[in-house]
């Protein structure tokens, strides 16, 4: 034990020999710790936020259906005879953070043109409370709760058909007793998503006049859409189905886990590329010292005290280094959690649009306690491979001259 | 000149006198840049890829289009297809070029409903610019009520080759007609969005059940232009004026987002890796220096100058940079090389499947592309990382020299 | 202590026109209390023997026996520790760590050889009063002279209560008269602690002051000589 303390005592003052180049390398793998923990943060937390912002305006975190409403085959298929009621759930403790939903593809004509639409019914005042929808209107109105035969357009459709706020629209569609449902439906409302592709395919009205279109029972529906943002899992239902949102927005999951593999990847490269250099200048540092290791052997050291010697070294630069980079890390992250950062950076300021909806682009932090230890074992794991260069090095050298 | 040819065996010397390390720093960033420009080339060429999925599903590189139809997508007020068109779009370097007439329509039949988008095309310019795989036979003249249906289509409502389906829409004068089709072809494109959505009519077919008279003349409602690139955007735009240009980004602005957001995701890659590897570097490189202090001084004393002492180590980051440089691009030329026509299958992000997105089926294998621009991206990151390196430590080993510190 | 070179011969390089000898016909015995001087000019092979003496290199025949036993037998850890057990070390340009204080650098072998705190530190002391240097303890070497320097060499070397001194040309750095102050410390130890020391020197004051001289020519002992 004494003879560690000497060991870790030498080990330690030998760090500080040069200390311009001590601080030089303390203050790369620092930075590296640092960085690599807030852009781990990021990335989640982009993900997080851009997600949470982008199902909150209207798609929700999951759905509650008929367990053969979707098609098991056909993305985007879905059967408007299977249908749910209140009283399939045992438990009704999603209620609070959920809304009913009546869905149906119908053809919506104007003037000139006839648009096929998924049009949905909602509950007003609850997806008023629950989710963003209301807030992208942009002319007009939003619905007033009955069976008003109201209608809200994206402004994409709206333009196509040539209809504005007070236009009546065609609906037409099939009900769910077969025959053709058509409705004159008056358009008090027109949602800007930002240009994107959803301003073409969605119209929304009150769900009493869906359900009226579609010769529904009242207290049928067809989805039960949850916006609870914190549990935002889909439970397991026996006789209902609960289909999350990655599963009917596959794509948008998969951008998702593109961007958190890059940011892992973007950080091994890093490391990789810092421990190149620390392997560089460790190397460098060893031969400079080879006549004082000669001496060390003279005197009686074997060849094991130098090896720890230079691993302890080592293993101290990395120890202060990973402390002071997860206080960079965490400060930055902190920042950041109450300073939201603009994505939009990455684009030239141009507007994000995802699942055919422009996304708010600020992104606000909320710290992984994982990072914390998953990125320092990372960057000890490294620097322990940019020893084995040096090592080898000195180990050839000295057999070389012995 | 002898003088400069001294300076630069005196350089060589010193680097072999440790080559060791010398080649060891040089590999290091010629490694730091290997993996930097990979990864931009890899993300060019997802990004080339992602714009050929794009422009490859009836969606081109550009659009011309009708004033009417540029407002609202109104198919109401086509124009007549002339030869001046047709010479101004080679003229400006089109490959291929398809006028078309565009239907918004549907179908509904017991099996469920279905919007379509009916393309009124013309065979001879259609097939030129989009090749499509046919069960059956493509529009041609001699069509009467035909039609070609996309095989995701016919899968849902269960059509074959010879049935017949209802067509709804509105007319050119705006009233609700539906119309007796016959499946000509079914063809198999582009991701079963794209093959749900677009049936292909032979303009004669389409023109006989839209318009209020009829017309000889070859119409369009938009142009669909192949050309090789983007890059003569602004030539374009110039030419088009009465007639509106639109480009595929303008048509589908969340795959141009995307790209704009690799190519963001790779300049903010390229600015870290660069700054972590000049930073880890530059140790080293002083090391170099710093160990040769007291025989510079010496040198010094005998009556080497400033100027010759900067040129000694503006010859030697040569030296280094120029072995960095054709280490990196030896091996980015043989990787890349072989990648471009591997592919590297990129499914594995998405538990082995491809997928689409804005109506798209993105890629699921890249090809990494290497461009001129990846070289010379090559060469600015060993010259900025070496050569920044070199710069601050010669500064500083003068120093040392001249005593100051 | 008995040190016995027995035939000895290394041969750095062999071709069919020339063979370098490091050694060559090595025969020669140190006993307790033995003050002896290896002496030659630069390339003679001096550092060369004692090297082999040491256990630092092998040599191509011959035997090296160390109170009667040989180490030329034993692996390089195994004469490293016989080293540290057995031997002190000066070398000309001190060699100390610049990183330990004067107290670090003597403590050194004494850790390595995992002893007592207790004892380390009775034994540093005592090893710097010897050297006349107890009030430096705590100076690192860049704060001391050269002559400072060296009897913290010689502290360190002693510390370890070892049977021989092997010394590389201990005064060549110093002035005269820290040379004949060390020459002098050296005589001391010799007889008040019964140390044996070999000397590698071309220092004329160190050689009158050793009993035995061997004068090393090409490898080969070429004279000996007895005061």
């Amino acid at each position: 034990m004494r003879a560690f303390l000497f060991l870790l005592k030498y080990s330690y003052r030998n760090l500080w020999r040069s200390k311009s180049r001590s601080l030089i390398l303390i203050f790369s793998l620092s930075f590296g710790t640092g960085f690599i923990i807030w852009d781990l943060n990021f990335a989640t937390s982009g993900s997080r936020e851009v997600m949470k912002e982008f199902l909150s305006q209207y798609a929700g975190f999951y759905q509650v259906t008929h367990p053969d409403y979707y098609s098991k085959t056909a993305k985007n298929v879905f059967s408007i005879y299977k249908t749910i009621s209140d009283d399939d759930f045992k438990d009704q403790t999603l209620f609070p953070l959920s809304t009913k939903r009546v869905t149906s593809l119908a053809f919506i004509s104007g003037e000139k043109k006839t648009l096929g639409v998924l049009l949905t019914g909602i509950d007003t005042e609850k997806e008023e409370r629950l989710n963003k929808l209301k807030s992208s209107i942009t002319e007009g109105r939003y619905l007033v709760r009955g069976e008003r035969k109201e209608i809200l357009l994206g402004k994409k459709l709206a333009m196509r058909i040539e209809a504005k706020v007070g236009s009546t629209v065609a609906v037409v569609g099939s009900s769910v007793d077969g025959s053709v449902a058509n409705e004159l439906m008056e358009v008090v409302g027109i949602l800007d998503f930002g240009g994107g592709d959803l301003e073409e395919g969605l119209a929304f009205t009150q769900i009493e006049t869906a359900q009226s279109f579609l010769a529904m029972a009242p207290e049928r529906y067809h989805q039960r859409v949850s916006f609870d943002a914190i549990n935002d899992e889909p439970p397991v239902l026996t006789n209902l189905s609960a289909t999350s949102w990655k599963k009917l927005l596959p794509e948008i999951a998969v951008s998702v886990r593109f961007i958190d593999n890059f940011t892992w990847i973007v950080s091994i490269i890093m490391v990789m590329v810092l421990s190149l250099g620390l392997s560089n200048t460790f190397t460098i540092t060893f031969f400079e010292r080879e006549k004082e290791f000669k001496s060390l052997n003279i005197l009686g050291a074997s060849s094991r005290f130098i090896t720890m010697s230079l691993f302890l070294e080592v293993f101290l630069l990395g120890t202060i280094s990973v402390v002071i980079g997860i206080v960079f890390g965490f400060i930055a992250t902190t920042i950041c959690s109450f300073y939201p950062i603009n994505i939009e950076l990455f684009t030239g300021g141009k507007p994000i649009l995802m699942g055919g909806m422009v996304i708010r682009p600020l992104v606000k932090f909320y710290p992984e306690s994982q990072y914390y230890w998953q990125v320092p074992l990372m960057i000890y794991f490294f620097l322990l491979l940019s020893l084995v260069y040096p090592l080898i090095r000195l180990i050839q050298r000295r057999k070389n001259v012995a | 000149m002898d003088k400069l040819k001294y300076l630069w065996h005196f350089s060589l010397k010193s680097l072999k006198r440790h080559w060791g390390r010398s080649l060891f720093i040089s590999l290091s960033v010629s490694l730091a840049v290997i993996i930097a420009v990979w990864v931009a080339a890899f993300f060019d060429g997802l990004n080339t890829q992602v714009e050929e999925s794009v422009v490859n599903t009836n969606i081109g590189y550009y659009q011309v289009q009708t004033p009417s139809y540029f407002q609202t997508t109104d198919s109401t007020e086509p124009l007549i297809w002339t030869k001046e068109i047709e010479e101004e779009l080679k003229k400006l370097g089109a490959i291929s070029y398809s006028p078309e007439l565009v239907l918004d329509s549907n179908l509904t039949t017991p099996e469920g409903s279905a919007t379509l988008i009916a393309l009124g095309v013309l065979p001879e310019y259609h097939q030129k610019m989009l090749s499509l795989k046919i069960q059956g036979e493509f529009v041609s003249q001699s069509d009467e009520k035909d039609v070609v249906i996309g095989a995701e289509l016919a899968k849902i409502f269960k059509f074959h080759l010879g049935d017949e389906f209802v067509l709804n829409y509105q007319d050119q004068k705006g009233e609700l007609r539906s119309e007796l089709l016959r499946i000509k072809g079914i063809y198999q494109y582009g991701g079963s969005l794209f093959e749900k959505k677009y049936i292909y009519l032979h303009q004669k077919t389409w023109k006989s059940i839209f318009l209020s008279e009829p017309s000889q003349d070859e119409l369009f409602n938009r142009i669909v232009v192949m050309t090789p690139s983007l890059k003569e955007e602004k030539t374009w735009r110039k030419s088009f004026q009465a007639l509106k240009l639109r480009t595929w980004k303008d048509l589908n602005p969340e795959m141009a987002v995307v790209l704009d957001f690799h190519d963001g995701m790779i300049n903010f890659f390229f600015v870290i890796i660069g700054v972590t590897i000049l930073m880890t570097i530059l140790t080293p490189v002083r090391m170099l220096w710093e160990e040769r202090v007291s025989e510079l001084k010496m040198m010094k004393i005998i009556g080497l100058s400033k100027k010759d002492f900067w040129k000694l180590g503006m010859v030697e980051s040569f030296l280094m940079m120029s072995a960095a440089l054709v280490v990196s691009s030896l091996s980015l030329a043989f990787i890349l090389g072989i990648q471009s026509k591997t592919g590297i299958d990129f499914r594995f992000l998405n538990d082995g499947v491809s997928v689409e997105r804005a109506g798209i089926k993105l890629p699921g294998i890249i090809f990494p592309q290497l461009y001129l621009k990846h070289l010379v991206q090559t060469f600015c990151f060993v010259f900025f990382v070496l050569g920044g390196s070199y710069a601050w430590s010669l500064y500083k080993t003068h120093q040392k020299i001249e005593g100051e510190r | 202590m008995s040190l016995e070179l027995k035939n000895i011969e290394k041969i750095y390089s062999s071709s069919l026109e020339n063979t370098v000898y490091g050694a060559k016909d090595i025969n020669l015995k140190i006993d307790d209390q033995d003050f002896v001087a290896f002496v030659g000019p630069s390339g003679s092979g001096k550092t060369t023997l004692l090297n082999l003496i040491a256990g630092l290199i092998l040599p191509t025949k011959g035997e090296i026996l160390f109170d009667r036993q040989a180490i030329t037998h034993l692996s390089l850890e195994e004469r490293t520790a016989h080293r540290l057990s057995h031997m002190g070390f000066i070398f000309q340009d001190y060699q100390l760590l610049p990183v330990l204080t004067a107290e670090e650098n003597v403590e050194f072998p004494l850790q390595l050889k995992n002893m007592n705190q207790k004892e380390i530190k009775e034994r540093v002391s005592w090893a710097l009063e010897k050297v006349g240097l107890g009030s430096l303890h705590n100076r690192f070497p860049r704060e001391l002279s050269g002559g400072q320097q060296q009897r913290v060499s010689i502290a360190r070397a002693i510390a370890s209560k070892p049977r021989l001194i092997l010394a590389d040309e201990p005064t060549a750095n110093l002035d005269s008269k820290t040379a004949q102050e060390i020459i002098d410390l050296f005589k001391k130890l010799n007889q008040e602690l019964g140390l044996s020391f070999i000397f590698s020197t071309h220092d004329q004051r160190l050689i009158d002051q050793v009993k035995t001289i061997y004068y090393i020519k090409d490898g080969s002992i070429h004279e000996k000589k007895t005061h």
